[in-house]
């Protein structure tokens, strides 16, 4: 089995996604999405987006198998997201792919999401090279890992304190008045502005608690300061720059994560950083951390936007990886956890 | 059904050679995997769905010598029943019939409980008052979900619903009940019976004492869940499914949630600027 053919299933918050995996090369890619029905509550509803997943699931998969030609008796493997995610999503995907993988008499892998963001990025680059970094960043997630073997072992190097940098960017969206998801529209507005019209605080770089967490992250500070700053204009009766705010917050935001996991690099010699999660869509990130590898000798590989998001390919990749490895599956009985540590890969 | 390969003629319970094997799920309350005819197997704990659902049910395929790609016929049970773990095994069915090919049925389960309570009742009722028969699921939150069928004449006849599939207080499911047993009381007075029957009949023991305050109206509890009720169970839920079925009332295979999703919109902060 030199090419293993893995179906990766996810479920883990508004996207019900699958996909085919042979080695690693993405053979087809399905994604259902419930965030149009969140929208005008300003988030994710849990039992909204679990409803949707139980609609989706067999459509989706069917679909997935479709578009690459295939059938489940042809797959070496299905991975499914264990965790971490919402639960009631992670219990539709999860007994789904259960009630898949014994009926096709194949082996299931309850598998870590977020490593999943940072395995999808061998469908774009190739596999990972030894002792690299990983930035995985989104709404519900920043963290830095150090990755020996992305089978094996993931060790955890700094995380958020308190929000993770999409929370950030989707607290401050509604602020602004933007609709859910507000990333988008901050990103489309920071392009328009000055980055250096407001000071906004860059958590954890400076004086000691910078030098106590080198590779964490906060950004509950800069969600106040923006804040503050926006009603203090409000009381004065001036207007808001959105453009401004918009920018000074993506910039601050992309500088310290860019910063930090340049410093991680050195700190572990590594020249490679692997990026991952929704919020790496972000264009202010993607540029700085480009910027910041350039002037480090750091390669930075960052997917393309389609494989920034939740998809059934990251599941699959990181299941690809796991066959490889010739790792057991999961055990029939296992269970999900919808706080994963990032430190395991497999259930 | 008309697609079945002819030949096979259907059984009493509705059921023939073309349904079977036959695999029952059910996560309406606990858990419930069976083969008709054979002993079931059943979790009472709601929460273990994710990791117990598939584990049971190979084992029941195991025991009965049966592999996946040799069933037929899955009848999964539709609720009403909180979301969680109905949706388990609803996408677990799913998922078994789009890798097997076998049929799905989808049934919901107040009708076999109302046939179940019915057949134990009609027997002990000795002054052969009209009898009707609430089938209740436990839907937490102090509500039921409730549906109220009239007597069935003959029991493998099909069922007459009084009322709509619904949710409500304890309370205000009384007073409904109360209203319709007025209305179908019998030209000569005769007491009308109300057995109310399922997961949450217990529970509320007291709330139908409102009933038997009516003067005409008596009230017997019956606690038992008819797939609690081992291997009987199960041949209920199937021969319902499959009688449906050959009825041509295919349910769509979808959650009778019968409840809004909890939706808490966040705190609306002071916008400043709708723009895009
Ligand atoms: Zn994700």
């Amino acid at each position: 089995m030199s090419e293993p053919l893995v179906l990766g299933i996810e479920s883990t918050c508004d996207e019900t996604a699958a996909a085919l995996v042979q080695g690693n090369r993405l053979l087809s890619n399905v994604v259902a999405s419930s965030m149009n029905e969140h929208a005008r509550y300003g988030g994710v509803i849990p039992e909204i987006a679990s409803r949707a997943h139980a609609e989706s699931f067999v459509p989706v998969v069917s679909k997935a198998l479709n578009d690459a030609d295939m059938n489940l008796s042809q797959v070496d493997a299905i991975a499914v997201s264990a965790g971490p995610g919402l639960a009631g999503c992670l219990a539709v995907g999860v007994s789904g792919a259960k009630a898949l993988a014994w009926a096709a008499k194949k082996p299931l892998y309850g598998i870590n999401h977020v490593i999943g963001h940072i395995a999808v990025t061998q469908l774009q680059f190739g596999p990972f090279p030894q002792n690299a970094l990983a930035l995985i960043v989104s709404g519900g997630h920043t963290s830095l890992l150090h990755v020996d073997d992305l089978a094996r072992s993931v060790q955890v190097v700094g995380t958020t304190l308190d929000d993770a940098a999409g929370e950030c960017f989707d607290k401050i969206a509604r602020l602004l008045g933007f609709p859910y998801p507000g990333g988008p529209h901050i990103d489309r507005h920071a392009r328009l502005g000055d980055p250096n019209a407001i000071a906004v605080p860059q958590g954890l770089t400076k004086g000691r608690a910078g030098a106590e967490h080198p590779y964490d992250f906060s950004f509950s500070g800069v969600k106040t300061a923006v804040a503050r700053w926006v009603e203090r204009r409000q009381q004065a009766g001036l207007d808001i720059p959105v453009d401004d705010v918009c920018a000074s917050l993506a910039d601050s935001v992309a500088t310290v994560l860019s910063r930090k996991a340049m410093a991680a690099c050195h700190r572990f010699d590594t020249d490679t950083l692997i990026v991952g999660g929704g919020f790496s869509a972000n264009s202010q990130l993607r540029g700085r951390l480009q910027e910041f590898g350039d002037e480090e000798g750091v390669k930075v590989r960052i997917p393309k936007i389609n494989l920034c998001t939740d998809n059934g390919a990251m599941v699959a990749m990181l299941g690809v990886n796991l066959v490889q490895a010739g790792l057991p599956p999961s055990a029939p009985d296992f269970s999900i956890d919808s706080a994963m540590p990032m430190d395991k890969i497999l259930m | 059904m008309g697609h079945e390969t002819g030949g096979a003629e259907k059984g009493d319970d509705g059921m023939s050679g073309s349904d079977t094997p036959l695999l029952v799920i059910d996560t309406s309350y606990g858990s419930t995997v069976g083969l008709p005819g054979r002993e079931p197997c059943i979790e009472t704990d709601s929460r273990s769905h994710v990791e117990r659902l598939q584990v049971n049910i190979a084992k029941v395929m195991d025991q009965a010598g049966l592999s996946a790609d040799e069933l037929r016929t899955i009848v999964v049970g539709l609720g009403p029943a909180p979301f969680t773990g109905l949706r388990a095994g609803i996408v677990t069915a799913k998922a078994l019939a789009f890798a097997t090919g076998a049929r799905l049925l989808g049934q919901d389960i107040l009708e076999p409980q109302a046939r179940y309570a019915y057949s134990r009742f009609k027997q002990q009722d000795q002054d052969h008052t009209r009898l009707l028969v609430l089938a209740v699921n436990d839907a937490r939150r102090r509500q039921l979900y409730y549906r109220l069928f009239d007597d069935f004449g003959d029991v493998e006849g099909p069922a007459r619903p009084l009322t709509e599939m619904s949710i409500d207080y304890p309370a205000a499911i009384c007073e409904k009940i109360t209203a319709i047993a007025e209305e179908r009381r019998s030209p000569d007075q005769d007491p009308v019976t109300v057995v109310v029957s399922g997961h949450g009949t217990g529970r509320y023991a007291d709330q139908w004492e409102r009933l038997n305050k009516q003067s005409d109206i008596r009230v017997v509890l019956d606690e038992g869940f008819f797939l609690e009720d081992r291997i009987d169970g199960t041949s209920l839920m199937a021969a319902c499914a499959c009688r449906r079925a050959q009825q041509g009332l295919i349910d769509p295979v979808e959650p009778l949630y019968l409840r809004r999703p909890d939706v808490s919109v966040p705190n609306p902060l002071k916008h400043v600027a709708v723009q895009s």
